[in-house]
């Protein structure tokens, strides 16, 4: 706290010694070395949680004063604008702020409405007059998607693709997020295939982590994700699957059916399109006996599985 | 550590935007803390302010009767800027509320977005938002909840496998993880129900006036920003307790149903007990999730999905036997 308002009060840069001097809970012995590696290991990590929290820290040489770098913190880009809300306005903050399920986004909701109420502005007041209408899908891996844009860090993610029978470690050199038909992507230069390539969030199966150093790689211009989304869904032709019903039975196959028949003893021949071998393959095998899968065979292949790992599934 | 210097940050500018004082029991609430911390906090921002850190260069607060206020708040007149990921975190809200249909006001909310990029620091990335549910006729339901008229809707019930026709009462549009429901009082189940649009096989409006009892429950959330459970979410107590084990892909089900333990283990699978509307839907639930799923408890599920699973590869079986002559 000392720290932001000795930098704030002065426009000229602190170098790390004179801070040490001045600043109190920094005062130690500059000719004691294990004292003095004490001490900037303790600025390096309150530096760092300044930046974490939105403080602007700049670095830089007096030019008159001093030989060693400082930091100041320059007022205009450390306040918070003057900012006036609508109460429209608020309310649809204060909905948005309520979006999130997963808990980093909701911890920067909140600490985003946190400094808007300290600034005199109370968005939650207006809450009840904006209907809280929508949420958004699964967004755990979006976070630190996010995260990783923002610093240009590589990532690195398992990844179960459409085709793909075991998730596969992917990294990545993610440039943006997009939200498409309800669901959330991610677009990047993947370095192992060497390729732009756009992944659908919820088919990453591990957490995701940052790997590298900041600022690897910059973003290409004009990188529209939304159009990488479309055409990674367009990309799969959709499949026929030709299935067997049960008689008055797997209703919800048949409903999703374009041609039913025909009509045999042990059940109506049901037909229709897919895209997504293991989502369709799990959700055939969820029928039991009521579905039996005649093509294609890999998805014949995969409801087998799905099949026999729900009946040996061990203790 | 660092969640306590971001109130310290907030909370000499939240006094400066308050010069008439504020009640401490308001302030703790405001912050969330208690006003034990509240005074902790104080007592610690006495002792912070300008170098030289004479009387005159301390932050001064000011304590009267019990409300506080600040008399000298050493250049700490407003809060920091908002944090790159904070301006995210809103502004990708606000797009996802924008972009779904029937969700209110969007000039208002292209305009907050505008002012929040306004008060970031750092230049907000760009996360467009296009279509939020799957669902296209949205616009047609929200035009019914309008109408105000009750309706006939054949709907199809994935948990049960069956279609049925029923007459609702219907009350809002909700969108939830990708898909949009028609939050309505359903007479024949006599409560209220969430149809997802894309099950409905047949709406009709009928000529009578939406009449949904008044429900309890869905007002007065805290401030924290707990968000209402998803329209997925039916959570009661009196319902069966189901015990999983879920592999890692498996565990995407988690932010969509409600779990009352989620217990981590070493491997990256997890240990979860969920509420089930009866073993009949828990049997279909477990099987959809293809063995990414295991039954611990009750046995009883366990059976019937193993038994279920292994009629289905008999059939397999057979058909292979038959090939094969």
């Amino acid at each position: 706290m000392n720290l932001v308002l000795c930098l704030l009060s002065s426009r000229r840069f602190q170098t790390a010694s004179k801070i040490a001097r001045t600043v109190p809970g920094y005062e130690h012995d500059p000719d004691d070395k294990r004292a003095h590696e004490a001490f900037q290991r303790k600025f390096e990590r309150d530096k760092a949680e300044l930046r974490r929290i939105g403080v602007p820290l700049q670095s830089g040489t007096d030019p008159y004063f001093d030989t060693e770098p400082g930091y100041r913190i320059a007022r205009s880009d450390f306040e918070l604008p003057q900012i006036e809300f609508t109460d429209a306005e608020a309310a649809a903050v204060a909905a948005a702020a309520r979006l999130w399920h997963q808990p980093e986004l909701q911890s920067g909701t909140a600490q985003a409405l946190r400094k808007l109420r300290a600034a005199g502005i109370d968005v939650e007041s207006h809450a009840a007059a904006f209907p809280v209408k929508a949420l958004p899908g699964t967004e755990a891996a979006l976070s630190p998607l996010l995260e990783a844009i923002a610093s240009r860090r590589a990532v690195a993610f398992d990844y179960l693709g459409s085709r793909d029978e075991t998730a596969q470690r992917r990294r990545l050199q993610p440039w943006g997020c997009a939200a498409w038909r309800g669901r959330w992507y991610v677009a990047g230069q993947d370095l192992d295939r060497d390729a732009q390539r756009c992944f659908r969030l919820t088919r990453i199966t591990s957490r995701v982590r940052l790997v590298g150093p900041e600022d690897a790689y910059t973003i290409p211009e004009d990188v529209d994700v939304l159009a990488f989304a479309s055409e990674a869904e367009a990309q799969q032709p959709p499949s026929r699957a030709r299935v067997l019903v049960r008689p008055r039975a797997a209703w919800g196959v048949r409903r999703r059916a374009d041609q039913i028949g025909p009509r045999r003893a042990e059940g109506d021949e049901v037909c229709f399109s897919y895209t997504d071998t293991p989502v369709t393959a799990s959700w055939l095998a969820s029928f039991g006996a009521d579905v039996i899968v005649l093509e294609p065979p890999e998805l014949v292949k995969e409801t087998v599985a799905c099949l026999q790992n729900l009946a040996e599934a061990p203790r | 550590m660092s969640v306590r210097l971001a109130r310290l940050l907030n909370l000499v500018p939240y006094l400066v935007a308050r010069p008439e004082g504020v009640p401490i029991r308001e302030l703790a609430d405001d912050f969330g803390v208690s006003i034990a911390q509240v005074r902790a906090d104080l007592t610690l921002l006495w002792m912070c302010g300008l170098p030289g850190y004479g009387p005159g260069d301390l932050i001064d607060i000011a304590f009267d009767a019990d409300t506080v206020r600040v008399n000298f708040a050493a250049g700490m007149d407003r809060p920091v800027r908002l944090a790159g990921h904070e301006a995210l975190a809103l502004s990708v809200a606000l797009r996802v509320l924008a972009d779904t249909p029937g969700v209110g006001d969007r000039a208002a909310i292209a305009s907050a977005l505008d002012k929040l990029a306004a008060a970031a620091g750092v230049e907000a990335a760009e996360v467009p938002v296009r279509d939020t549910v799957v669902e296209s006729d949205v616009e047609r339901y929200a035009a019914l909840v309008e109408s105000g008229n009750a309706a006939r809707i054949t709907y199809y019930s994935a948990s049960r496998d069956t279609t049925s026709e029923r007459v609702i009462d219907p009350i809002e549009v909700v969108a939830a993880d990708g898909h949009a429901y028609l939050r309505a009082w359903c007479r024949t189940a006599n409560e209220v129900r969430q149809f997802r649009l894309d099950r409905i096989d047949a709406c009709a409006p009928i000529d009578e006036p939406a009449r949904p009892p008044a429900v309890a429950g869905s007002a007065g959330r805290s401030l924290t920003g707990a968000a209402e459970p998803a329209p997925t979410a039916f959570l009661e107590r009196e319902l069966p307790l189901i015990e999983l084990r879920l592999s890692p892909v498996g565990q995407a089900i988690t932010d969509s149903h409600p779990c009352e333990e989620i217990i981590g283990e070493a491997d990256g699978y997890r240990r979860v007990k969920m509420r089930a509307r009866d073993l009949e839907w828990a049997r279909r639930f477990v099987l959809s999730l293809g063995g990414e799923a295991q039954v611990i408890a009750p046995a009883e599920l366990r059976e019937s999905v193993r038994s279920a699973a292994r009629a289905a590869l008999d059939r397999y079986g057979e058909a292979a036997g038959a090939d094969g002559r």
